[in-house]
């Protein structure tokens, strides 16, 4: 036992201090702190910059009307600003004048109001998202001049052309009411979330193979077996890089709720909560995976003799680690379905899918538990298997052992 | 006997490595372990530390069958580095000596004692894979030695030294011996040896050839060996003895076997008949010279 701990603590100082665990986890945290607050930071530097648009009005009815819109939507909560620029040049010119400046032009021509055609042009993607901003005014302008050349009352024509107020609303089992605003919190949050699981268990799942073929390489593993049993070995590896791998994991988790948080404030958007359901089960979740893969990982490693044996082996084992990840969008997508349902239910799918399923929304309890149940069995049969083959492998050297052979250390005592 | 190793054999596919070998090495004894390329001796030494487990036979420790508790008080240096590349000479040996059960003070203390003894204070913050290959070689025997081990197996530990290394290894070697610790190495430099052990076994496809004390061995090869040098370079008088093997040594001089029963004096007159003697010395035969007529000289 005494051993164990000794190995764990070597192994959490010595891979501690690496610069690749040190680079991937401080990477990896800046990664999801820039994803969280890119888009909403761009979108709020957008929004923040004035919108500058020539306008050439060949039908000379449309000045006066779009700058008194423009000027009325200047009083409204997160409305851009736009520069208008009315000018009669030619339009070639004006299409040249663009290219060499950062402005938006808008093009009216046709007759006003029946038969009127607007262009927007930019040469920046940017600017033409941008064309909204005037083209929704132009068209509030056009047809209520339509309705009042029939006659209509302007106030009518006001009436009917304010704005349909809509909410789109998913009942929970708790009978409360989620905005499409909501789910995608929640989706973010289940995306998240699972990728950071994802991330620490593949990442300390290969910390775990690596290291173990470097002891099996440099032989340092025949000395260690003389004063280690392999089951302390093993233990003691996977209890030292799972604390790396939860202080990671609690570092990135860090970054991604501190981005959430900032990108919330800016944006005034409600941002996707976490449940004590929802962090236990993430929780469960990641030390059970991790526990999976370090089995899978440490069995596969020690069967390698020589560096150039490692992609071979290596590239399964990792695919067996992708698959469940494959699942996420789609169950994220529709959490209540039934193919989110059933794989959440299968072992090593259940990591991520559960998980997802949790945060997108309630899950049954029973569910909750009978998932973790038997990842838990899975990842006991693992260790077991796992720890046999490592047990087995670790000190015979030469030719890969075929499926054949494997299948023999599992059977030897 | 501290170890016994009885009747032990072990196949690797068609390979027979090791066929029914049989030694013992006293409590506290320097046991050299001789052969060839691929004569067993690795596999001997691994199977002794249980990396490999014997197909037939026992190796016992105080009469008693190794297990892997007994194997705790063994200290092993195996044949290639088994050191971490990335790992402090320093923090590594502290680390491998509290793996064998003492404490960190204690273990440090150890560690800082040998570090010294083997002359690598130096280096002793640098990563071993920054290290060159004979002082790697020193760190990897401190590792094997500095838990005070009953028992160290040590193959080819004075592989890749410079002669100024090698002297500091084989005093560090001695004051191991001295300690108290029972050793069983491997090595093809067996003026070393000679120099080294009190016991020898010597393993000759995957057979065991010669065994015991150097004392023994030597005796029981009841024969005498001469040195001898002529002035004029003609050792043609030698053609009339029955049973000499001759042997050209240094510079020209001639290595000379006798049978057991030859008065050697015969020798020393027929050459004073013959010229001018320059060199001329009497002994036992040399290990290496042992070791050439089990093993052939094909084989050194």
């Amino acid at each position: 036992m005494r051993n164990m701990w000794l190995v764990a603590r070597r192994e959490f100082v010595g891979r501690g201090k690496s610069s690749g665990y040190l680079i991937t986890t401080v990477f990896m945290a800046i990664v999801l702190l820039g994803v969280t607050l890119l888009p909403v930071m761009m979108e709020g530097g957008e929004k923040s910059t004035p919108l500058n648009v020539i306008l050439l009005d060949k039908t000379g009815d449309i000045v006066q009307p779009l700058q008194a819109a423009l000027e009325a939507m200047k009083s409204q909560p997160g409305a851009r600003e736009v520069f208008l620029d009315v000018q009669q040049a030619d339009e070639a010119a004006l299409i040249e004048q663009i290219k060499k400046e950062d402005r938006g032009l808008l093009i009216v021509e046709g007759t006003f109001p029946t038969a009127l055609k607007a262009r927007f042009l930019s040469t920046s993607p940017a600017m033409l998202n941008g064309g909204g901003v005037v083209m929704g005014p132009l068209e509030g302008i056009v047809r209520a001049a339509r309705l009042q050349a029939r006659g209509i009352d302007p106030a009518v024509t006001q009436e009917i052309m304010q704005p349909l107020v809509t909410e789109t609303l998913q009942i929970t089992e708790t009978g409360e009411g989620r905005t499409s605003e909501d789910f995608m919190g929640s989706m973010m949050t289940a995306l998240g979330v699972v990728m950071v699981v994802y991330m620490v268990v593949m990442l300390n799942g290969q910390f775990i193979f690596m290291g173990v073929l470097e002891e099996k390489v440099s032989r340092v593993v025949e000395v260690m077996a003389a004063s280690v049993g392999p089951a302390e070995m093993l233990a003691g590896k996977v209890i030292g890089l799972g604390a790396l791998g939860l202080i990671q994991f609690v570092v990135i988790m860090a970054s991604w709720v501190g981005g959430n948080v900032i990108s919330a404030q800016i944006s005034d958007q409600p941002m996707g909560g976490v449940t004590v359901t929802g962090a236990l089960t993430a929780f469960a979740f990641l030390v059970l995976g991790y526990v999976l893969a370090a089995a899978l990982n440490a069995a596969a490693a020690s069967t390698v003799s020589r560096m150039e044996d490692q992609t071979a082996v290596a590239m399964p084992v990792q695919m067996v680690q992708v698959v469940p990840y494959l699942m996420v969008v789609a169950v994220i997508m529709n959490p209540t379905g039934q193919l989110a349902e059933i794989t959440s239910m299968i072992p090593i799918f259940s990591q991520t899918v559960m998980v997802a399923r949790v945060l997108m929304g309630p899950v049954p309890l029973w569910q909750i538990l009978v998932s973790i149940a038997l990842m838990a069995a899975t990842t006991v049969l693992f260790l077991w298997g796992g720890g046999r083959i490592y047990r087995a492998a670790l000190l015979s050297y030469g030719a890969r052992p075929n499926m054949k052979q494997v299948l023999g250390y599992l059977r030897n005592k | 006997m501290a170890l016994q190793v009885d009747s032990v054999s072990k196949r690797f596919g068609n390979v027979q490595a090791v066929d029914n070998v049989s030694f013992a090495v006293p409590t506290g004894r320097v046991c050299g372990l001789l052969g060839s390329n691929g004569a067993g001796k690795t596999t001997t030494m691994r199977m002794i530390m249980r990396i490999f487990h014997p197909d037939h036979g026992t190796i016992s420790w105080n009469g008693t069958p190794i297990t892997d508790e007994t194997r705790k008080g063994f200290g092993y240096l195996p044949e290639e580095r088994g050191l971490y590349p990335k790992f402090e000479v320093r923090e590594q040996l502290i680390y491998l000596t509290e793996l064998k059960g003492l404490s960190h003070k204690e273990a440090a203390a150890r560690a800082d004692r040998w570090i010294k003894e083997l002359e690598i204070e130096e280096y002793a913050a640098r990563r071993v894979e920054q290290l060159s290959k004979g002082n790697q070689q020193k760190v990897q025997f401190a590792a094997a030695v500095a838990s005070g081990p009953a028992l160290a197996i040590l193959d080819e530990p004075f592989t890749g030294l410079d002669p100024v290394n090698t002297m500091v290894m084989e005093k560090a070697f001695r004051t191991v011996a001295a300690e108290g610790t029972t050793l069983l190495f491997s090595a093809h430099n067996l003026d070393q040896v000679e120099a080294l052990c009190e016991n020898v076994v010597l393993i000759h496809r995957s057979h065991v050839v010669l065994e015991g004390t150097l004392r023994e061995i030597k005796k029981a090869a009841r024969r005498q060996a001469i040195h001898l040098r002529m002035e004029n370079d003609d050792y043609s008088f030698l053609s009339q003895f029955v049973g000499l093997t001759v042997r050209e040594g240094t510079a020209g001089a001639r290595e000379i076997t006798l049978p057991g029963d030859m008065n050697a004096n015969l020798i020393l007159r027929a050459a004073s008949e013959a010229g001018v003697v320059t060199e001329y010395s009497l002994g036992e035969p040399s290990l290496r010279e042992i070791y050439l007529e089990k093993v052939g000289a094909n084989h050194a």
